[in-house]
């Protein structure tokens, strides 16, 4: 009993859609004026749980515990109802129906900028934010160089948060909420932010914060690091809580979930790209092999150089995409993948119409036809924005004298053709 | 319950007033002397109209002093207002990810404009010396004046902050009732030209009797109107209760809404 530390029993959350987000005077009156046009009289103040219409149920009868030490990740689409239950559980609203209990501080992991004002410095700041948190001036005197050495911020201190990067923001929230101890963690999205070696510190305190009996619950897009994080995952689709389970068993159910609601599947608009699927908030335009004079073949000889160039159109802004192109041989063998993401080149953001390429200096393979991949994933997961299969095809062909293709006999195999030499030591 | 809401979370006032304050003051260049210069400024404008152009009656008060001692208070009172009433709209970001007890907003507002008012205040003291107007024990029932005040601004602010949240009008409208509500408060004349006929009425803005009272304890020296004070501190007290009440009803709606 006493090592449950959330525990939601049925909760439901709806929101007056017309209620929902402010109103002027003006809207509030000429409603007034037109129910009296046209009922005579003033309507009754629609309260909301009366009528179906006008109501959205972000949360329908949602039932969970989270024990002591324990991790739970929280996913699903956009409007499933994550936001929700991470606002019920810091308090800012109530539940509808059904009641929560948490027992322990709470500690939101609050967004960037939202506790911080930009005028004022890092020191100020993390006083103003430690004390949003619950905590004393004297108890942040006492972690105040814990927290400026976690951030990594030493010397930075006294700028106005105004000039920091967005990652040196995250940092110092972070450092602030995880000095401050709280039983109950909530952590959003945010994570992306930070560069990796941040990232990882995070990743790293959050287990700390596990093991020493405290909970976390971890809503984001961001699948990979809810796999690594979380010891049990949630899937929430549309205010109802789909899975629940062991982290690998429940993401792959998303994953797959997703994919079958893709905007388009199995689409053969493209010419060459036998299956396509993704979401769709950006596309492939063009996928095409050159030679290392920049035209496009069809036919090499193993050991070529070769560009694979890809044009896109993101269709919105999409943060630090990650863009993947693999080889397929006719064995339907990967023999080759290769991706391009923020790792490679730091933050940064597609939007519109673009290109790159991909210069592989050679390629030691087996002669026969190869197929290329290509896909465009977002930054947050394994969803696949546009992922093409076979989107271009080309030959290698043999060729006498290449020193890849004199002895393709019986016995050559394999996927590639390792550059490599024969010696014989005692020949008679 | 309320105060014991505040002691308990008087770091976040604390960190919040601060803010508002180191925040101001750090954007603007001349800082300090705006809070200074807005009231002073006001005063010579008022003094060149209603002394030199239409001569309005002071009751024998010089009129420099005579507007600024209720300039002063109606400053705080307007900015204080004013500030407060939009905190909660301004701090949405931190209303939807975390709960702390929601009237800090309003209140660390006012505290900001107090400080202000504070800092103007000491021209006010230069002032009385030059005009050699003596302070009294009478000259110390203005705290009590100022109390009431300060609760009067408390119930509207909590008031306004949350119909803010529902109707994004009251800051418009805000502007104009507060300037309408200067012409209805006896700051450019004096309380003693309004017609007997209107008087009840008129009194029912508890702002009058409260600015009619400074004069009266900190320039003439002169015990209040009781009668005036006892109806404005009655205004007060109501609004004040009521205010709270809607507050208290509608805070669990402000992350839904904001």
């Amino acid at each position: 009993m006493n090592d449950i530390a959330i525990r939601f029993n049925s909760v439901c959350k709806s929101y007056n859609v017309r209620e929902r987000g402010y109103r002027s005077f003006h809207q509030e009156i000429s409603d007034w004026i037109k129910s009296i046009i046209v009922h005579g009289k003033p309507l009754e103040q629609d309260t909301g749980l009366s009528s179906p219409n006008g109501i959205f149920w972000a949360l329908k009868g949602v039932s969970f515990e989270v024990k002591k030490g324990e991790a739970l990740g929280i996913i699903g689409a956009n409007g499933s109802g994550k936001t929700t239950i991470l606002r019920l559980l810091s308090k800012v609203t109530l539940p509808t129906k059904g009641d929560i209990d948490v027992s322990g501080k709470v500690a939101p992991l609050i967004q960037v900028g939202a506790g911080f004002h930009p005028e004022l410095t890092g020191k100020e700041n993390t006083y103003l934010n430690a004390a949003i948190m619950g905590l004393s001036k004297k108890e942040v005197d006492k972690k105040y160089d814990d927290i400026v050495s976690f951030a990594e911020l030493n010397g930075f201190m006294d700028t106005p948060v105004k000039r920091y990067s967005s990652g040196m923001y995250v940092r110092l929230g972070f450092a602030v909420v995880a000095n401050i101890d709280p039983d109950i963690f909530l952590i959003d999205e945010i994570l992306s932010v930070g560069d990796l070696s941040f990232q990882r510190k995070c990743l790293d305190t959050m287990g700390k914060i596990r093991k020493s009996n405290k909970c976390i619950v971890f809503v984001s897009h961001n699948i990979s690091a809810v796999r690594g994080l979380c010891d049990r995952v949630i899937w929430l689709n549309k205010g109802k809580i789909e899975q629940e389970g062991d982290p690998d068993n429940v993401i792959n159910a998303y994953v797959s979930y997703m994919t079958t609601k893709s905007t388009f599947i199995n689409d053969t608009s493209y010419v060459g790209g036998k299956t396509r699927w993704g979401t769709g908030e950006a596309r492939f335009t063009k996928v095409e092999v050159l030679n290392a004079k920049g035209v496009r073949v069809d036919r090499i000889h193993a050991g070529d150089k070769i560009v694979v160039r890809l044009e896109y159109e993101a269709f919105q802004k999409i943060d630090s995409p990650t863009f993947w192109i693999g080889l397929m041989n006719k064995d339907e063998i990967k023999v080759f993948g290769t991706y391009y993401n923020k790792n490679r080149v730091g933050e940064y953001a597609v939007n519109g119409k673009g290109s790159l390429s991909c210069v592989i200096d050679s390629l030691p393979m087996r002669p026969g036809p190869y197929y290329v991949m290509a896909g465009i994933y977002g930054d947050i997961g394994d969803l696949a924005i546009d992922r093409i299969g076979r989107v271009a095809e080309f030959k290698i062909e043999s060729m006498n004298g290449n020193e890849y293709d004199d002895y393709n006999g019986y016995g050559a195999e394999g996927a590639v053709n390792l550059p490599h030499r024969w010696n014989h030591f005692d020949k008679t | 319950m309320f105060f014991k809401n505040l002691y308990n979370n008087r770091e976040i006032l604390y960190q919040l007033t601060l803010r508002q304050i180191k925040a101001r003051y750090k954007q603007s260049v001349l800082g300090i002397f705006w809070v200074i210069l807005k009231p002073l400024f006001m005063m010579i404008i008022f003094t060149i109209i209603f002394s030199k152009m239409v001569k309005v009656p002071t009751d024998g008060i010089p009129y420099p002093i005579f507007s600024y001692c209720a300039l002063l208070p109606w400053q705080f009172f307007s900015s204080a207002f004013s500030t407060a009433t939009s905190s909660l709209v301004g701090s949405s970001n931190l209303i939807q990810q975390i709960y702390f007890p929601r009237e800090i907003f309003p209140l660390s507002s006012i505290i900001a404009s107090l400080f202000d008012f504070l800092i103007a205040s000491t021209i006010f003291i230069t002032f009385l010396i030059y005009y050699k107007i003596n302070i009294t024990f009478i000259s110390f029932y203005a705290i009590l004046l100022f109390m009431i005040q300060g609760l009067l601004i408390i119930g509207l602010s909590l008031f306004g902050s949350a119909l803010n949240v529902f109707y994004r009008d009251v800051g418009h409208a805000l502007q104009f009732i507060i300037q309408i509500w200067m012409y209805a408060t006896p700051i450019i004349y004096p309380l003693s030209i309004v017609p007997e006929k209107i008087l009840p009425v008129y009194l029912l803005n508890p702002m009058a009797g409260i600015i009619d009272g400074y004069r009266k304890v900190i320039i003439q020296g002169l015990s209040p109107n009781w009668t005036y004070i006892g109806i404005s501190a009655s205004v007060t007290l109501l609004c004040l209760f009521f205010s709270y009440k809607y507050f208290r009803k509608v805070e669990m709606k402000f992350a839904d809404l904001i």
